[in-house]
C-alpha cells in the first residue's frame, strides 16, 4: 500500500564558530526505495545517523523531501496539497522512541487523545469522550486516564498513550521510531505484545524502525537495513538475521548480543566509526570498514539487486557469487 | 591428573551485607537490602536489573559517592583490596577513588567537561594520585590514548570532548579510569548508549586491558546479551535484594528465580525463531509500595502465603554457587 521511491534528503550544514562557516550539504537519504503491503510490518535498521528516522519524518513531510516520491495506494504524498494531503496523512501515523518529549505536560490524556479528530474533523464533539473511552481500553489502559497529566505515568502507559493518539485518527499504518528503546526489559515486552496485537486485530502496516535485531525480529516480516542513507540489504526477517548477505549486516549481527554464552558477540569485528554523512566515502559507503573490501568499492557505488526471491543486496561480492 | 588445591585469592572487591538508605520526603527507604558478592582479580561479575533495583545505587556505596544528606549506607562492609571502605572519611576515599577503584557511565559527554580538552582531562588523574606534571603527564597520556585505540592521539590529544564521537567519548573515560592501573573497575551501562558494533568494539577494549592489568572489574547492565558476553558470573537485583546470583553458564541454562526466568522470556532474541514473548506484568513497584517479604511477590506468577516472609538465599539452579531468594519448592518456609 505504501511505496516509497528514491527518496532523498539533504540538509545543509554550516561549520565553524557560530555556525558563521561555508554551507555544506549532508546527504542524509540517498536515493532509498522500500514498499510496505497492507499489515505488513517492515523493519528498518541501521545505526544512528544512518537516516531511519530521516525516512520516516520524510514520508510523513514533516520535513520536505528533496526527490523522490511516497504513493499511498498510488496516490503521491508529496504531490498533494490541502486537504489532498490531509486525507492522506491520515492514513499514516507515527509514534516516537520518547513518549515523554512527545506529549504536552500541560494536557489532560482525553484532550490529547481527542486533538487529532478535532484536527482530522473525525465524529462530533460529542462523540468525542466516547472514542477516547475506547481507544485507551485498546491499549490497555484504565478509563481514569482521561483526567491525567502525562507525568503521572510510568514510560510504558505514556507509550501506550502515544500509541493510542496515533490510532486515533484510525490510520492504515503507523511509522513506529523506536517505540520500545526507552523501556525497561519487561516493561518493552508488554508494549511490543500491545503492537503485535494492533497489528493483528486492525489489520496495521507499519514501518518499524530500530536499532536492535531482536526486537525487529520478533515484530517484523521483512527487514531492510541502512548504512550512511542507502539501504543495503532487504530481506525476510528470518532469512536476513540467519543469513545475512552484506558485510555490514553481517557485522551487524555478529555484534549483537544474545543471551546465549555459548555464542558471545564477535568482538572487533569492525574497526572504525561509521564515516561521517557530511563526507561520505565514495563509491560503497561501507568500503573503509569492510572486511572484504575491494578496488572497486571505492569507485563504484553497488546497485541494490535482487540475489535471491525477495532479497536485496548491494554489494559488488554479489556480481558472479 | 594432578590433585592440585588452588591457593584461595583475596577478592579484589567484597561486598558484604550491603544496606544503603535513601531518603525521600523524609523517611530512610531501604534501597539496597543486604547485598553480598565478591569480584576476583581478572574476573568480571554482571550486576543486572531493570531501572530502579539498586544496581548503581550500590556502585555509588562502593564508590562513595552517595549523595549527601539523602542517601548513606546504613550497615554492612565494602572492602576493595583488603581495605575497607564503609565510613572512610572523605578525605582518604579521594586518594582511592581513580586510583584503586575507578568508574566509567553511560553517558561520558556528561561526566567529561566541554570546556577543557580531553589530554588535559585525562591528565588530571595522573597529576592528583602519581605526581605526573608537564611533559610526563603529556607523554603517559598519549601512551594511554593509544592504549585505549584512540586514532592519531598525538594530533587528537589537545581536541575537547564535542569533537569526538560517542564510542571515542568512552575511550577517553576508560583511559581516565585506568591511568593508575586500578585493582577494581566499576562499569555503569558503559556501553547502553552506543551502537551494537561499537559497543562490541568498547567491550573488547575492556576485556583487553582486564586482561593486561588483572583489574577486577564489576559490569552493570540491564543487558542480558552483553552479560552472556563478558560475565563470569551474574548477580540479578529487584528491589534493592540480590534475587539470584550464579555462574554464567548455569544461570543462562537455569535460571532459577521467577523474575531472572521471567526476565529472559521477555527478551526478543536476534538469534531465534521469535515464540511468543511472555512480557512480565505489572511493574516495579516504587519504594513507598516496597511489599514486605519477597520484593517480587506482586508480579510473581508463582506467589505462595509464605512470600511475605523475606526468603533467605537458598541454593538454585544445578551448581553450589548458584543461589536464589525465593521460597519455590519449600512453600513451608522450611530450610
Amino acid at each position: 500500500m505504501l511505496v516509497v521511491k528514491d527518496l532523498v534528503k539533504t540538509f545543509p550544514v554550516r561549520s565553524g564558530f557560530g555556525f558563521s562557516g561555508p554551507v555544506q550539504t549532508v546527504k542524509a537519504l540517498d536515493g532509498i526505495s522500500f514498499e510496505v503491503a497492507r499489515g505488513e510490518a517492515l523493519g528498518l535498521v541501521g545505526e544512528s545517523g544512518c537516516g531511519k528516522s530521516t525516512s520516516a519524518r520524510t514520508v510523513l513531510r514533516l520535513t520536505e523531501p528533496d526527490g523522490g516520491a511516497a504513493l499511498i495506494d498510488g496516490a503521491d504524498l508529496f504531490q498533494a496539497t490541502g486537504p489532498d494531503l490531509r486525507r492522506l496523512r491520515r492514513r499514516l501515523q507515527i509514534v516516537f522512541q520518547d513518549p515523554y518529549a512527545s506529549l504536552n505536560p500541560r494536557r489532560r490524556i482525553g484532550d490529547t487523545l481527542a486533538e487529532p479528530m478535532k484536527v482530522h474533523g473525525i465524529g462530533t464533539p460529542k462523540e468525542w469522550p466516547g472514542r477516547v473511552r475506547e481507544l485507551l481500553a485498546e491499549v490497555g489502559l484504565p478509563a481514569e486516564a482521561v483526567h491525567k497529566y502525562p507525568h503521572e505515568f510510568s514510560g510504558g502507559q505514556r507509550q501506550r498513550i502515544g500509541i493510542a493518539r496515533a490510532l486515533s485518527v484510525g490510520p492504515e499504518l503507523l511509522f513506529l521510531d523506536e517505540p520500545v528503546s526507552a523501556l525497561d526489559v519487561s516493561v518493552q515486552a508488554q508494549v511490543l505484545v500491545l503492537l503485535n496485537r494492533l497489528k493483528q486485530t486492525r489489520n496495521l502496516a507499519s514501518v518499524f524502525i530500530s536499532h536492535d535485531l531482536g526486537v525487529v525480529r520478533y515484530f517484523c516480516q521483512r527487514v531492510a537495513v541502512m548504512y550512511l542513507g542507502r539501504i543495503v540489504e532487504t530481506a525476510p526477517a528470518e532469512d536476513l538475521l540467519d543469513t545475512p548477505l552484506h558485510p555490514y549486516t553481517q557485522a551487524l549481527r555478529a555484534a549483537t548480543p544474545t543471551p546465549d554464552p555459548n555464542h558471545k558477540v564477535t568482538m572487533a569485528r569492525l574497526t572504525g566509526d561509521p564515516a561521517s554523512p557530511l563526507n561520505p566515502p565514495s563509491g560503497c559507503h561501507f568500503n573503509p570498514r569492510c572486511p572484504h573490501v575491494m578496488e572497486r568499492c571505492r569507485v563504484e557505488v553497488p546497485a541494490l539487486q535482487e540475489v535471491a526471491p525477495g532479497r536485496k543486496v548491494a554489494c559488488h561480492l554479489m556480481d558472479g557469487a | 591428573m594432578t590433585n592440585v588445591v588452588p591457593l584461595k585469592t583475596p577478592p579484589a572487591l567484597a561486598v558484604k551485607d550491603l544496606t544503603t538508605g535513601l531518603k525521600i520526603r523524609g523517611i530512610w527507604h531501604q534501597a539496597v537490602r543486604g547485598v553480598s558478592f565478591e569480584v576476583m582479580p581478572r574476573e568480571t561479575v554482571a550486576l543486572v536489573g531493570e531501572s530502579g533495583c539498586g544496581k548503581s545505587l550500590t556502585a555509588m556505596s562502593i564508590m562513595g559517592l552517595l549523595p549527601a544528606k539523602v542517601g548513606k549506607v546504613l550497615s554492612g562492609s565494602v572492602t576493595v583490596d583488603g581495605r575497607e571502605v564503609v565510613g572512610l572519611p572523605e578525605r582518604e576515599f579521594e586518594g582511592l577513588r581513580g586510583n584503586l577503584v575507578s568508574m566509567i557511565f553511560q553517558e561520558p559527554m556528561t561526566s567529561l567537561n566541554p570546556v577543557l580538552p580531553v589530554g588535559f582531562q585525562i591528565a588530571e588523574t595522573l597529576r592528583r594520585h602519581r605526581g605526573l606534571d608537564g611533559a610526563a603527564a603529556r607523554a603517559e597520556v598519549l601512551r594511554l590514548m593509544n592504549r585505549v585505540q584512540i586514532p592519531a592521539s598525538a594530533r587528537r590529544i589537545d581536541d575537547y570532548p564535542h569533537q569526538f564521537s560517542g564510542g571515542m567519548r568512552q575511550r577517553v573515560m576508560i583511559a581516565m579510569a585506568v591511568a593508575c592501573r586500578p585493582k577494581v573497575l566499576l562499569a555503569d551501562e558503559p556501553t547502553t548508549a552506543l551502537d551494537v558494533t561499537i559497543q562490541a568494539q568498547v567491550l573488547n577494549l575492556i576485556a583487553e586491558l582486564q586482561a593486561e592489568d588483572g583489574m577486577a572489574v564489576l559490569f552493570i547492565t540491564h543487558n542480558l546479551g552483553v552479560v552472556a558476553s563478558i560475565a563470569s558470573r551474574v548477580v540479578v537485583m529487584y528491589g534493592g535484594d540480590v534475587v539470584e546470583t550464579a555462574p554464567v553458564d548455569d544461570f543462562f541454562q537455569r535460571p532459577s528465580h521467577p523474575y531472572s526466568a521471567a526476565l529472559l522470556k521477555s527478551v526478543p532474541r536476534a538469534d531465534r525463531r521469535p515464540d511468543s514473548l511472555e512480557p512480565i506484568p505489572g511493574q516495579v513497584p516504587t519504594l513507598f509500595q516496597m511489599p514486605d517479604g519477597c520484593r517480587f511477590q506482586s508480579r510473581c506468577a508463582h506467589v505462595m502465603e509464605v512470600c511475605t516472609r523475606r526468603p533467605p538465599l537458598l541454593p538454585g539452579g544445578g551448581r553450589p554457587d548458584h543461589q536464589m531468594r525465593c521460597w519455590l519448592g519449600r512453600p513451608e518456609g522450611g530450610l
